[in-house]
């Protein structure tokens, strides 16, 4: 692993920018101040804080929660909840590794029609975000959201139903080409009589096939946790699952050589989750141009990175399903394949969804900006003096500063032209101040880098 | 694939910037100052760990009229799609809280219809008077037929709301004390005792 290390060890304005993307990519962005907060730890500590998130106090949120009175028997509830954990979580990697196994063990609540049950499996992932593999994948197996949304509460002795293990398979271990129909038939029987009720998991003996299973050449008297054993074992499974972790939190595409590392430490670290996120954020190839602002942000990103960055306090009652009109609703993943990610976030409609979002929250409706930063007193308090210095700062702030020395230069004549068109060398009237301040966050919003991670 | 997307965008901005063209002025910045410190805004949760137990997130949920339109007239009851989550329903039961619901639905929809005439004729400033908590007064902001509007509007809410009641009412003695227990918990997003217990892989 030595070899691959990034050999960042004391602070410079690149690991700041390093860790800015760690940020990004192992949360959804931040406020100015929690990046100096985890800028004072250095890359390593502001690491090893995202990757034990146990050791992180996080009662103020809980207690907030509680605060809000959410209902967890509405599906819109739900939906504002898990979005306020994003959003005031002091935890972000525990939260961005939930919603990575929310699109991999993908349950609907369409089908599922029980949203305290999809919360509960939401908990779950959380619980197991950066733990084991082994005992998420057996949780995930007696989940009752999932029973229901793979229909193994009808799977039983004498007429099994192959959706669980069939899925088992192709999503959540050892990937497509790597079985047989003949394997899936046989881990059906394993899974039979796994069924829920009211009050949580039951194993149905009466409906479990006990006879003699042959999966992926292992027989005996195989059960369900037998073959999940048996899969978590699997080469296959460690790279299956690097390649859509580093897909999730790195880049599209990557080379084997990085997929092997970090498949490696997963096979190493007892299929320990924590391991392979280290190893995909530790790598050398994280800290690289191939990387940085390498991937189209989700809807989840832009939304709650948007709200942590300007630091909104007010937040629409729609902001989910606003996050669905973007392409992902969350409760709601299109197919057992969750969302694929990458460019199929853009379309013409969703990219209209994501700049009429920036324009709202440009706009008066919720918008806190200018309450928290008003105009004059952004001027004075960090002497932001002219347009330059107004477009570096929030260029800076929303974009890392990554824009084209041109885009730049355009941003710059927007804020130093009054209302009317005509250039001025200092806006001196709070309103237009306010209108162009409020304009040029808009416009750095519909920059492509802002829709970059 | 990235910078494909960038292009794209890189255009629809480039329309953007196009179209306002006429108040792009040009000017020179001069002192174009590299130094800009991060915003000191506020306290907020992400504050560090030094303050962090003072301080909570400040979350609001704007609600539009017709969502506090919808919050009123439910006055909290719950759903048929809340109350078939109690797991200990019993088919009888199930089949009875079913009924009750479809009766109560046929009796909401007339009214509803009404309600949403009512509402068809008023104004924004005039809904937003009727969901005040204020009693209306005929004043110089209410003209004569609107306030006669604004009244049937506000009994118009007031009995769906005395309707929803009722029905839940009707629902409840339908239910045992232990079961509209477990509805609360439902609600309240109490999970299942051993959820959150270590599993044997952790502990070793």
């Amino acid at each position: 692993m030595s070899n691959t290390r990034a050999p960042i060890r004391t602070q410079s304005k690149k690991e700041s920018m390093w860790i800015a993307q760690l940020l990004r990519r192992a949360g959804f962005g931040y406020t100015p101040k929690e990046l100096q907060y985890y800028k004072s730890l250095g890359y390593d500590g502001a690491l090893n804080e995202l990757l034990n998130p146990k050791q992180v106090d996080n009662t103020l949120l809980e207690k907030a929660i509680k605060e809000q009175s959410f209902d967890f028997t509405n599906p819109n509830d739900l939906r504002r909840w898990w979005l306020y954990r994003m959003i005031y979580s002091r935890r972000p990697l525990e939260e961005k590794m939930t919603l990575f196994l929310h699109g991999h063990f993908a349950t609907s609540d369409r089908k599922v029609r029980n949203p305290h049950a999809m919360y509960v499996q939401n908990m779950l992932m959380r619980k197991y975000a950066l733990g084991n593999f082994h005992d998420l994948l057996i949780a995930m197996a007696k989940d009752p959201a999932m029973i229901i949304w793979l229909d193994n509460q009808q799977n039983r002795k004498g007429k099994p139903n192959e959706n669980f293990a069939r899925e088992v398979m192709e999503l959540f271990t050892v990937g497509i080409g790597n079985y047989t129909e003949t394997d899936i038939k046989e881990a059906a029987r394993a899974f039979t009589g796994w069924q829920t009720r009211p009050d949580g998991f039951y194993f149905n003996k009466g409906q479990h096939d006990f006879s003699k299973k042959t999966v992926l050449s292992v027989s005996g008297n195989l059960n369900g946790e037998d073959i999940v054993s048996i899969l978590v074992k699997r080469p296959e499974t460690s790279r299956f699952l690097a390649r859509k972790l580093i897909t999730f939190f790195a880049y599209d595409n990557p080379d084997k050589s990085y997929v092997e590392r970090v498949a490696s430490s997963f096979r190493e670290n007892n299929f320990s989750l924590a391991a392979m996120l280290r190893s995909i954020f530790e790598d050398k190839t994280f800290q690289s141009e191939r990387a940085y602002h390498a991937k189209i942000k989700s809807p989840a990103e832009l939304v709650v990175g948007s709200i942590k960055t300007l630091q909104l306090e007010n937040l629409d009652n729609d902001l989910p399903q606003l996050m669905g009109a973007m392409g992902q609703d969350l409760f709601h993943p299109p197919s057992v394949k969750g969302w694929d990610g990458g460019e199929s976030w853009i379309s013409s409609d969703t990219m209209m969804e994501r700049f009429n979002f920036a324009a709202r929250i440009t706009t008066s409706r919720f918008d806190e900006l200018l309450k928290t930063y008003t105009p004059t007193e952004l001027v004075h308090r960090f002497g932001l003096t002219n347009a330059l210095e107004m477009v570096n700062y929030f260029v800076d702030l929303l974009v890392d500063g990554d824009v084209p020395k041109q885009t730049r230069q355009r941003l710059v004549e927007y804020v130093s032209s009054d209302l009317d068109g005509k250039k001025v060398s200092m806006i001196e009237d709070d309103r237009t101040l306010d209108a162009k301040l409020r304009g040029l966050v808009h416009l750095i919003m519909t920059l492509p880098t802002y829709q970059l991670t | 694939m990235t910078k494909q997307i960038g292009q794209a965008a890189l255009i629809t901005v480039s329309l953007f910037f196009s179209a306002q063209t006429d108040c792009f002025a040009l000017e020179k910045t001069a002192n174009s100052s590299q130094k800009f410190s991060p915003p000191n805004a506020e306290e907020t949760i992400f504050s560090g760990p030094a303050n962090i137990a003072e301080v909570l997130p400040k979350y609001k949920i704007n609600s539009r009229p017709a969502d506090e339109i919808r919050i009123f007239i439910q006055a909290g009851t719950p759903d048929l799609e809340q109350v078939r989550l109690i797991g200990s329903l019993n088919g009888k039961q199930r089949e009875a809280v079913v009924k009750a619901y479809e009766k109560g639905r046929a009796e909401l929809t007339p009214l509803n219809q009404e309600f949403n005439e009512l509402r068809k004729k008023m104004s924004a400033k005039l809904i937003e008077r009727m969901l005040s908590k204020e009693e209306p007064q005929m004043d110089m902001m209410t003209k004569s037929d609107e306030f006669e509007l604004l009244l049937k509007a506000r009994n118009m809410l007031q009995k769906l709301r005395s309707k929803r009641l009722s029905i839940w009412e009707e629902i409840q003695a339908k239910l045992s004390p232990a079961q509209l227990e477990e509805l609360d918990k439902l609600k309240s997003g109490e999970l299942p005792e051993d959820l959150m217990q270590q599993t044997g892989s952790e502990k070793k």
